[in-house]
C-alpha cells in the first residue's frame, strides 16, 4: 500500500512540474526582425455573451508592440468594436485592431480579430493579479471574457516566465 | 490485488514519464522568413473523440494572418491517452 501511494505521489509531482512550466506554452524563433515569441492559443472559460474565446500573443523583441490575435463564437455577424482589456483597474483600449475573418460554424460565426498593444500593456496582463478581462461591444450588446480564478493563478506564471524571457532578450 | 495496483500504478508514472512532443518539418519556401505566426491544432482522446477538426495549413496561415508562408512545421503531443495534434505556419 505504501508502494501504491509512493507511486502515486511521484506522479502527482510529474503532472504538476509538467503543467507549472511554460515549455510548450510558447515558441520562439529568430527573424529578420528579432526573435519571436508565439504564446500559444489559450481558450478562456469565462464568457459572457459569446460561445468560446481563445486567444494568441506575438511579441517581436525589435518592436514596441504585441500583436493580440484572437477568436470568438458569437450569434451575431457583426465585427466587434471598443475592444480593450481590463487589467485590475486598468483599460487598455485598443485603437489598432482589424477582422482576420468570419466564418460560419453551425448556428455561430467564428470572428478572428487581429490587434496591437503595446509591450508595456501585455506585460502589465501578464502580472495582473485579477484575471484581466477582454471585452468588446457587437451592436449594443458588451461581451466579455476571462480566466477562471484557478486557471489565472497556473497561467499567469507561465506567462510571466515567458515575458521575462522576451524581455531579456530584448 | 495489491499486486496488479502496483503494476497499475507503475505504468501510469512510466506513461507520464514517456509523454512526449515531437516536432517535425512539413515543407519550407523560397518566401522570407515572416514575423507571423498560425497555429491549427486538434486533440484526441483515445484516438476517437475531438478529431472533427480543421488543423490544416489553410487554417493556421488563415489564423495567423498570413498571405505568404515561408515554412512549415507539424508537432503531435501525447499525454496518456490524450494527443493532440497540429500544424505551426510561419511567414508574413
Amino acid at each position: 500500500m505504501r508502494h501504491l501511494f509512493s507511486c502515486l505521489l511521484l506522479l502527482f509531482v510529474i503532472v504538476v512540474a509538467k503543467a507549472q512550466s511554460a515549455q510548450g506554452r510558447y515558441h520562439s524563433r529568430l527573424t529578420p526582425d528579432g526573435t519571436l515569441f508565439f504564446i500559444q492559443p489559450h481558450k478562456l472559460n469565462n464568457l459572457s455573451g459569446i460561445k468560446s474565446f481563445s486567444y494568441d500573443v506575438t511579441l517581436l523583441n525589435w518592436q514596441d508592440s504585441a500583436t493580440v490575435n484572437f477568436t470568438f463564437e458569437s450569434d451575431f455577424m457583426e465585427a466587434p468594436s471598443n475592444l480593450q482589456i481590463v487589467v485590475q483597474d486598468k483599460q487598455f483600449i485598443c485603437k489598432t485592431f482589424s477582422p482576420l475573418y468570419i466564418d460560419i460554424k453551425k448556428n455561430h460565426y467564428v470572428i478572428r480579430i487581429t490587434s496591437k498593444f503595446s509591450v508595456d500593456e501585455i506585460g502589465q496582463f501578464c502580472s495582473s493579479d485579477v484575471p484581466p478581462v477582454f471585452s468588446f461591444d457587437q451592436g449594443d450588446i458588451r461581451m466579455s471574457a476571462s480566466y477562471k480564478p484557478k486557471a489565472w493563478i497556473s497561467d499567469r506564471k507561465k506567462l510571466n516566465d515567458i515575458f521575462k524571457l522576451y524581455s531579456m532578450s530584448r | 490485488m495489491k499486486k496488479i495496483f502496483k503494476l497499475a500504478a507503475g505504468c501510469l508514472v512510466a506513461l507520464a514519464a514517456t509523454a512526449c512532443s515531437t516536432t517535425t518539418p512539413v515543407t519550407a519556401t523560397s518566401n522570407p522568413v515572416g514575423n507571423k505566426c498560425g497555429i491549427a491544432q486538434t486533440t484526441r482522446i483515445l484516438g476517437i473523440f475531438g478529431g472533427n477538426a480543421d488543423c490544416g495549413i489553410n487554417k493556421a496561415a488563415k489564423d495567423g494572418g498570413i498571405t505568404r508562408i515561408s515554412h512549415v512545421d507539424a508537432f503531435e503531443k501525447n499525454y496518456y491517452f490524450i494527443q493532440t495534434i497540429g500544424v505551426r505556419v510561419y511567414g508574413e
